[in-house]
């Protein structure tokens, strides 16, 4: 990783990904021409609902897929470099922990039960930055204290299963800056936390994006959250991207019906039931992907041209891309 | 308006290794009919043992449960089994609650057979057809299994499961956790359709505050094992009084960039067993007012529309 990347340049770039899972059933077609970039100090919110790629994406990134994934076309650059050229080997001695790290939804399953809080993280200290008992004891400690555990003495000395799901959450995230990772990428983090506990782990995660420029891909199918942290917002459907804007124009001025739709259908926005406004059907099964725009089966903007064509990811805006026929009549 | 469900200092302890846990420490309680009580709180707050408490699910410790006036506290399994008909439940997650070896119509026959519902297979086949139609599926999902089904289907049979017996009361906990944003709008739309249809009152649990909100009438807010507000759920959120409740609904993120959250809750929900003394949210409480707060257990008692345990508005 040689090229320096300054606050508001792109550090991660996914361009047209194109990816499909051979299963018994037959091909799913789980990412089609997918592209978005992360900038360096940004939190970049990843959205959709099951089965619509986010994951799948993030796990590209990394090169964590399993077996039956076959990549079709497109390409990682991460801080200049192609993720998707490089070797297993390159990717766990050069990429995954010291560059981009991720944390899952459910911590309890992340930590190893039998080592302590304090243990865990010092792994990661010991190989990345020093192996020197007392003083990666100490570093430790200091990165319990930055991601705000109360008591950081104490935490160290826990087994996860002492800790609640937001203190285990921060100790994934200590570990992870403890490899001095430049990358966050952030799976459904706090969908399993309360949201008191929620709260003070977003701050966490803004407090670093502020001081210390991480840049955050956060996946998530919580507006609300995304409304919450990110700068910038991705909205997948079906494995294609939707759209992608600043979050101010995602919320005020979402020009996908896709996007639209979500958004008037998250509860907080219209505060009783009898408002709430759905958008029919169901998501489509990548097996056999509607032709076209993958969403014309459930949108109300739909016409022929939708069928038969997929509409290109457009720039409208200076942040703004959509693909949408008819962009300019959602409302 | 008269109650369908009501409480009276209800309690619900278990032991544990490390002492006894107060799940639920002293709820009073009432549901009206026709009305949907929410009730919102932090895990291990209790709202779920509240649920089950109430259908007598888990035998209360103490305490009273009266259903449509009627005092079931001592009723035993078998007299509840009437009473099984009319308040039922639907749960989190529809996968674990579904019968894999199932059909869509295995699961609603087995109600049916049971409470003598139908007398005839004709009288049967519309009913199921009716209520599948009320939940927004149709009659082809009769011969499906669970596998077939999406989630938000999945959770749409357990709803009609439920009321296919026509209940007076449900109690809904957590029925759209599991399932996409989406959905949920989807299926809260749906239960409200079938709340006016088949007049029946829920109590609606869930951490998810804003959906909580869209969908009740009056709100309860539970903080270890204790009420702590009760009222008109809109004047609840309009004007929240108990620090707890105005702690909770601050972390609350709203799908608005210009609305930003505060986390004014430090530290964690502690541990149900053995609570602190006095009032159990002092440990917490920015507006703790002395020594009271720490000795004394503030009741739950009525402060204009609503009940609100706090000593600050003694």
């Amino acid at each position: 990783m040689v090229e320096k990347v300054n606050k508001g340049e792109p550090i991660l770039k996914i361009n047209d990904i194109i990816l499909d899972f051979s299963t018994e059933e037959g091909t799913v077609k789980a990412l089609d021409d997918v592209s978005l970039t992360v900038k360096k100090g940004e939190i970049h919110g990843l959205i959709g609902e099951t089965g619509c790629g986010k994951s799948v994406t993030s796990l590209t990134t990394l090169g964590l897929l399993d077996d039956n994934a076959i990549i079709r076309g497109g390409e990682v650059f991460y801080r200049g470099e192609d993720l998707l050229e490089m070797s297993e080997k390159e990717l766990r001695k050069n990429v995954r922990g010291n560059e981009i790290s991720m944390i899952f939804q459910n911590p309890s399953t992340s930590l190893n039960p039998v080592y302590t809080a304090g243990e865990q993280v010092k792994e990661s200290i010991v190989l990345y930055q020093s192996d020197d008992d007392d003083e990666s004891q100490r570093l430790v400690l200091d990165e319990l204290d930055r991601v705000k555990l109360p008591d950081p003495e104490e935490v160290y000395k826990k087994y996860p299963h002492e800790l609640s799901g937001g203190m285990m959450q921060r100790v994934m995230i200590a570990m992870m800056l403890a490899c001095n990772s430049n990358l966050l990428i952030a799976d459904e983090p706090t969908t399993a936390l309360d949201v008191s506990i929620q709260a003070q782990f977003l701050k966490v995660l803004e407090e670093l994006k502020e001081k210390e420029e991480l840049s955050i891909l956060y996946i998530t199918h919580d507006m609300a959250v995304i409304s919450e942290i990110c700068d910038k917002v991705t909205v997948m459907y079906g494995g294609q991207i939707a759209e992608t804007a600043e979050v101010h124009d995602i919320f005020n001025n979402p020009r996908h019906p896709y996007t639209n739709g979500l958004i008037h259908s998250v509860p907080g926005v219209k505060k009783d039931v009898k408002e709430f406004e759905t958008i029919p059907g169901t998501v489509p099964r990548l097996i056999n992907p509607p032709s076209g725009c993958r969403f014309h089966p459930r949108c109300e903007y739909a016409q022929e041209i939708c069928k038969e064509e997929r509409p290109p990811l457009e720039r409208i805006g200076k942040e703004h891309l959509v693909a949408c026929h008819f962009w300019e009549e959602v409302e | 308006m008269s109650n369908i469900v009501e409480t009276k200092n209800l309690k619900n302890f278990f032991q544990s290794k490390k002492g006894t846990v107060k799940a639920v420490n002293d709820v009073t309680l009432n549901v009206v009919k026709g009305e949907t009580l929410g009730v919102v709180g932090e895990s291990g707050c209790g709202k779920t043992t509240l649920g089950r408490t109430i259908l007598k699910l888990i035998e209360p410790t103490d305490g009273k449960i009266f259903f449509d006036g009627e005092d079931i506290t001592d009723h035993s399994g078998k007299k509840m089994r009437e009473f099984r008909k009319k308040m039922n439940i639907v749960f989190q997650d529809p996968v674990s609650a579904l019968n894999p070896q199932m059909t869509v119509y295995d699961h609603l026959d087995r109600p049916l057979e049971i409470h003598n519902m139908v007398s005839s297979e004709d009288e049967k086949l519309t009913k199921m057809v009716d209520i599948l139609n009320t939940m927004g599926l149709k009659a082809e999902h009769l011969i499906r299994y669970p596998h077939e089904l999406s989630g938000g289907q999945k959770q749409r049979v357990c709803i009609a499961r439920a009321l296919c017996l026509e209940p007076d009361f449900l109690v809904l906990d957590e029925p759209t956790s599991a399932l996409d944003v989406s959905v949920q709008s989807k299926i809260l739309k749906l239960l409200d359709r079938a709340k006016e249809k088949f007049d029946v009152s829920y109590m609606f649990i869930s951490h998810n505050i804003n959906l909580v909100r869209a969908i009740s009438d009056r709100l309860g807010v539970m903080y270890l094992g204790r009420l702590v507000e009760v009222g008109d759920s809109d004047e609840i959120f309009e004007n929240p009084q108990h620090p707890y409740t105005k702690a909770l609904f601050k972390s609350v993120p709203q799908p608005d960039p210009d609305e930003k959250v505060e986390a004014p809750l430090s530290g964690q929900v502690p541990s149900p067993v053995e609570p602190p003394e006095g009032c159990n949210f002092a440990p917490r409480c920015k507006q703790k007012i002395g020594e009271i707060c720490e000795k004394h257990d503030p009741e739950l008692k009525e402060s204009g529309e609503r009940k609100i345990a706090c000593h600050l508005y003694y």
